[in-house]
């Protein structure tokens, strides 16, 4: 992403705060968070944005929700980020390299968690045979922006609104509903449609003033391409 | 007539325009907020306010708390004494951390975790006591650290909702030992989410840090992630900061009004702040007594159907909550007599003397309907 598409000014920030204080609407979820992920939904086409305090949670919520009880893998060359998540997640997984796993049966392999970088060229064939096998891909981006998203169909998307301490949180994309809710629902109960039993919770709730502030980039981002 | 709706949620708002102002504090001659610079100036202001040497602040209270059980713990993978009647959530903190909860039982009268509980429970795997302060008053906070220090046993406190209090004039967030705080709108202090631990213990300390960066703790501990604050939240957690008192008399007012009216109510109990200790008024506790004709689910849906949404007090306790990890359920008495019987009632920035009055009218109303 470049400079000028991730500015977020102290103008823009105070834009967003003077819209909360509008709304008056201070905790999770409301108004703000609920524009963005419908928002997100259209920009990145998909039928479920699940907007998440920071990226590691939204990682590690990914990871946990997707857990199917097989073979976890962890490629090689993913994101710290990716590692603290399924570190933290508690689930069993090796880590391999692409190119070990292009050259033997995956029919054990439950879920794959990637990163962005793993989508190019034959990995991209494989990895959609992969998901066509019925295995759950987690491939995680390290920005929105649309120059470094390159969706695998069918794959669950992981994508970074900002390392630092502006522009915080993560987003999880998924066309699968029912997963998105058990994702809604580890991340908190707060923003859930429909409220399930999941093993555990997280508290990786979306506050307004990161919605905000998310809605900013997102015009940035939609200006710039 | 639309019905106000009155919760049990503080959601104060500071004054916009010094929320404008702090942005510009905050902001490099570029028009940017500097990365980390409003965070850096919450924690130093909340050392000072909690007589604290450090200060961490994190993206929530939830992993303000996983950040402290994973940097303080003994015995990896072990026991964490903790009460039931307590934060829904607080289960789920420990499942994080990888350790196994136990739940031990509270006083009858300050529902505060019990010392005699917490020494039962005691065992070879036990690697830490969570002790939640109740959200009227506080626990024993010398029994449960002489009992820390008598046995070995790290502890670290879950004071969400004590941050204006003192014991025996003491600052809550002073005790050295770990205490963890919620900067959640709903708190008495709104950064809209966050939380932050105070401590003395430079090692912990320097732990919370690295786990916060997402850098290995240590070579024992390799639990860690991202989990700083942002740097909005911590603007609007200094704008309240600087508003406290103004926050703390409204809550006050609020609390003087329901004592008036809850004495005249033969069914209910408040549950009474110490006023020779410095607290916030904040939250309205009561208990429905024996021989009321409604009983306290009852009063609750009343209420709900007003708009006023009053809510049970911790309920379920969590050792009656269904979860599919293991845990540890020592004697429950009174817990499980407690639990039918407290309920929260409106309170916070939103809620004014005359909605004290609406909520008490309609209390009595549902008593009285019911002889």
């Amino acid at each position: 992403m470049s400079k000028k598409d991730d500015y977020i000014s102290s103008e823009d920030c105070k834009r967003v705060i003077l819209q909360v204080y509008e709304n008056r609407y201070f905790s999770n979820h409301g108004p703000l968070a609920k524009k963005f992920e419908a928002e997100l939904e259209v920009y990145f086409n998909t039928r479920n944005a699940v907007a998440v305090t920071n990226n590691a949670l939204a990682i590690l919520i990914a990871i946990f929700g997707s857990d199917n009880g097989k073979k976890i893998v962890l490629l090689e060359g993913f994101e710290k980020d990716a590692f603290d998540a399924i570190n933290m997640s508690g689930v069993d997984f090796i880590t391999m390299t692409i190119d070990d796993l292009l050259g033997r049966s995956c029919k054990d392999v439950g879920l794959l968690v990637t990163s962005s970088k793993t989508l190019v060229g034959d990995n991209i064939v494989f990895l959609d045979e992969l998901i066509r096998g019925g295995a759950v891909v987690v491939t995680c981006f390290p920005s929105i922006s649309r120059c470094v998203c390159n969706n695998l169909e069918g794959a669950i998307s992981v994508y970074s609104l900002g390392a630092g301490s502006v522009v915080q949180g993560g987003v999880i994309t998924t066309d699968n509903n029912e997963l998105a809710e058990v994702f809604r629902n580890i991340r908190s109960s707060y923003g859930t449609r429909k409220m399930l039993e999941v093993k555990a919770t997280c508290n990786g709730r979306f506050s307004e003033l990161q919605a905000g502030l998310g809605l900013e980039l997102l015009s940035k981002l939609r200006k710039n391409t | 007539m639309i019905k106000k709706i009155l919760s049990t949620s503080n959601l104060y708002e500071p004054k916009v325009g010094d929320v404008l102002d702090l942005v510009d504090k905050f902001s490099n001659t570029s028009g940017r907020l500097v990365e980390a610079l409003a965070v850096q100036e919450l924690e130093s202001e909340l050392s000072k306010y909690h007589k604290s040497k450090y200060c961490v602040s994190f993206s929530s209270g939830f992993w303000a708390l996983v950040a402290s059980i994973v940097s303080k713990s003994i015995n990896v993978g072990g026991e964490i004494i903790m009460p039931s009647l307590t934060y829904r959530r607080l289960a789920d903190v420990v499942y994080w951390t990888k350790h196994t909860p136990v739940f031990v039982d509270v006083g009858l009268d300050d529902l505060a975790i019990s010392p005699s509980s917490v020494i039962k429970s005691i065992t070879k795997n036990t690697a830490l006591i969570l002790a939640v302060h109740p959200i009227v008053n506080c626990c024993n906070v010398n029994e449960l650290i002489d009992i820390s220090e008598k046995y070995n046993i790290p502890i670290i406190f879950d004071a969400v909702e004590s941050v204006h209090e003192t014991h025996y004039g003491e600052k809550i967030g002073s005790f050295g030992v770990g205490e963890v705080f919620s900067l959640h709108a709903c708190k008495l202090m709104n950064g809209a989410e966050g939380g932050y631990v105070c401590t003395d213990d430079e090692q912990f300390y320097k732990n919370m840090m690295k786990f916060r960066n997402g850098e290995c703790v240590s070579s024992s501990i390799d639990l860690s992630i991202e989990s700083r604050l942002c740097d909005l939240h911590a603007v609007l957690a200094l704008a309240c900061l600087n508003e406290l008192d103004l926050n703390v008399s409204h809550c006050k007012e609020v609390y003087a009004k329901y004592k008036t009216l809850l004495s005249k109510n033969p069914y209910v109990r408040l549950l009474e702040f110490d006023e020779n200790e410095q607290t916030a008024y904040k939250n309205i506790v009561i208990e429905i007594l024996d021989g009321s004709a409604i009983d306290r689910d009852t009063l609750i849906l009343r209420l709900n159907n007003e708009s006023i949404l009053a809510r049970a007090y911790y309920s379920p306790p969590l050792h009656l909550k269904s979860s599919t990890y293991r845990s540890v359920v020592t004697d429950m008495t009174n817990t499980e007599f407690l639990m039918t019987r407290y309920l929260n009632l409106p309170c916070g920035s939103r809620v004014s003397v005359r909605d004290v009055e609406r909520v008490c009218y309609l209390m009595t109303r549902a008593f009285t309907n019911n002889e």
